[in-house]
């Protein structure tokens, strides 16, 4: 198995089907995103991004196709399992443990890899945990917010928590579901420069709508519309591609 | 316990009493033990009825148990009547039929009804929300009507009576005990056994697992994504609260030698006021809760006819003003826009400000 580039990919999806109603949400999906690379998805509203992650977490069922994770099929297993294998996933929209602080939430998701369900010592003798918190606390910038109850946050700590979160449960993919969404320019160049540096040491996959953010940052993108994979190649092949452009990129570019 | 697990304890560079008492809670959970047996002693010494004193320790453990579930867990069940009546149905026809021995009895309790709570948690928490609440009352009053019919076994609705008192048998001492005439050796098992659950469930709180349970209470779908079976946290929840249910009522039939049957839906009604009363977030709120919905009840009882309604009243009033509960109050939580605390809330913000460690 081994990825465009000719590095091995981590994560493979061969026909993937999912149908809502009579809605065909995605249409025999094939993605192949090779271990170490930054791809983005991208598509017009309701052509499947976001159910196409929910295949690939295991949130949702897939109708039809398998999906490979590091070599393994994981077609089917439930989200937390998945989880554990190394997938997590940041939220569209920011959910975090509203009245638990900051450092717990993270501390939370550290814990789940050695410490997952015990109960016969309390928590804060953890250390593995606590220190996995406060590194991934300062990677994201949140160290001096770290006793503030996470529902105090303003909406880009909030999204930086978030991700602080999928983190901590140490993924070697991360799924990223419009990360800079909602987010001020400052903001934006801010995550951007964070995504950038966690792909140094883990392959990310993206949905984005900011076409700059993608053109700029991904290294593969995937075209969906309709629940079909348009197109798939680098910013530059998807500048170019003239059907692209027409469902996609119009005014955009 | 504070409620905002992985609080650090304030510094304390000038401690007023006010602070002394803000680490007192938020520092260590442990604390929390030390406020237990304060209650314990003062009980033991205060409360001139033995019996009502003896009431409050198993209607703490009680609550306790609920409190795991509906504070921790975010899981309001209302049938939690359940538990405590089969814990006493099983303590009862233990010492009846079975046995002489006490912690055989108490043991039976426990297992019958982790079972029964394994076994109806399992299809209870298929659901969410008021269905959850909705499905453990069903169970509840599908249990109370099996209790009903089961006249034989359970006696119906005269209740199980004559339920000999067991000998209190501890290592190298055997102690009769007569819950009447001498409750002293009942109060002090119900106390030890209370001290031992509460330091457990403390423990449960603050572990690993515990944390978990809370982060499904604020965010089920997130914390999935940490990598967590949220239903298998929960059925272990309420596995364990049922268990503890089951054990407080079977303390309460061998102390009145009797299980009597009243409609589950208010029995299991009272011990969810007396959780929400005392305040969810702490686990010595529930005690709190018991202790003062008891002694209202009593010492109410004895003046006024009608005492319920003060009880019910007292209880609106409470939720509306402390939605934390009583404990709540006691621990100077911010109370909203009930201006008279403004003193306390100076508090709040001057060690809001300082910095953790």
């Amino acid at each position: 198995m081994s990825g465009p580039n000719g590095s091995p990919a981590l994560l493979r999806c061969q026909g993937l089907d999912r149908w809502f109603g009579g809605v065909h949400a995605v249409d025999h999906v094939d993605l192949e995103v090779a271990a170490g690379s930054l791809h983005a998805i991208i598509g017009p509203n309701g052509s499947g991004k976001t159910t196409l992650f929910n295949l690939i977490t295991g949130h949702t069922r897939p109708h039809g196709g398998r999906v490979w994770f590091a070599g393994r099929d994981v077609t089917g297993l439930p989200y937390h399992r998945m989880v554990r294998l190394g997938i997590a996933k940041s939220y569209q929209i920011t959910t975090v443990f509203q009245s638990l602080s900051v450092f717990e939430n993270v501390r939370i998701a550290a814990q789940s890899a050695r410490w997952p369900y015990t109960f016969w010592l309390p928590a804060s003798r953890l250390r593995d945990a606590s220190r996995l918190a406060e590194q991934t606390l300062e990677r994201v910038g949140l160290q001096d917010r770290r006793w503030e109850l996470a529902g105090n946050l303003s909406h880009g700590e909030l999204r930086h928590l978030d991700l602080a979160i999928a983190l901590a449960t140490r993924p070697q993919l991360l799924l990223l579901d419009e990360p800079t969404a909602g987010m001020s320019p400052a903001e934006t160049e801010a995550t951007v420069r964070l995504i950038q540096d966690l792909h140094r040491d883990l392959t990310v996959i993206m949905i984005e709508h900011k076409m700059d953010v993608v053109l700029r940052i991904a290294e593969r993108i995937t075209v969906l519309n309709f629940g079909v994979k348009l197109f798939e190649g680098t910013p530059e092949e998807v500048r170019g591609h003239p059907r692209v452009q027409e469902v996609y990129l119009q005014g955009a570019l | 316990m504070s409620a905002i697990p992985g609080r650090p304890p304030l510094p304390a560079e000038r401690p007023g009493p006010l602070q002394l008492l803000e680490l007192l809670w938020r520092g260590r959970a442990w604390n929390q033990l030390a406020l237990l047996l304060l209650v314990i002693v003062g009980l033991f010494f205060l409360v001139p009825d033995p019996s009502l004193a003896v009431e409050v320790l198993i209607y703490s453990l009680w609550a306790i148990s609920l409190n795991l579930l509906l504070g921790y867990g975010g899981l309001v069940s209302f049938g939690h009547a359940l538990y405590w009546g089969f814990g006493g149905y099983a303590a009862g026809l233990a010492l009846l039929h079975f046995t002489h021995s006490l912690w055989v009895a108490l043991g039976a309790s426990m297992v019958l009804c982790g079972l029964l709570a394994l076994s109806s948690g399992a299809v209870c928490l298929r659901r969410r929300d008021v269905y959850f609440s909705m499905l453990t009352l069903a169970f509840a009053q599908l249990g109370y009507f099996i209790a009903f019919e089961a006249r034989p076994l359970t006696g119906g609705d005269d209740g199980l009576g004559n339920i000999p008192t067991p000998p209190l048998d501890l290592p190298g001492l055997s102690l009769e005990m007569h819950p009447i005439r001498d409750p002293l050796p009942y109060f002090l098992l119900c106390a030890g056994i209370l001290v031992l659950a509460f330091a457990f469930a403390l423990l449960y709180t603050e572990s690993p697992l515990g944390r978990v349970l809370q982060a499904i209470r604020e965010s089920e779908e997130r914390a999935r994504g940490c990598g967590y079976n949220t239903r298998l946290v929960q059925l272990v929840t309420f596995t364990l609260s049922g268990l503890l249910a089951g054990l407080a009522g079977g303390l309460d039939a061998i102390f009145n030698g009797l299980e009597g049957l009243q409609p589950y839906w208010s029995l299991s009604g009272l011990v969810v006021i007396m959780v929400i009363l005392g305040g969810r977030s702490t686990l010595f709120g529930s005690v709190l809760g018991a202790l003062v919905v008891l002694l209202l009840e009593h010492y109410l009882s004895i003046a006024f006819g009608d005492w319920p309604l003060i009880v019910g009243a007292v209880f609106v009033v409470c939720v509306l003003v402390f939605p934390q509960g009583l404990w709540g109050l006691v621990r100077l939580e911010p109370l909203g826009s009930w201006g008279a605390v403004a003193w306390t809330r100076r508090l709040r913000a001057r060690t809001a400000r300082e910095p953790g460690p």
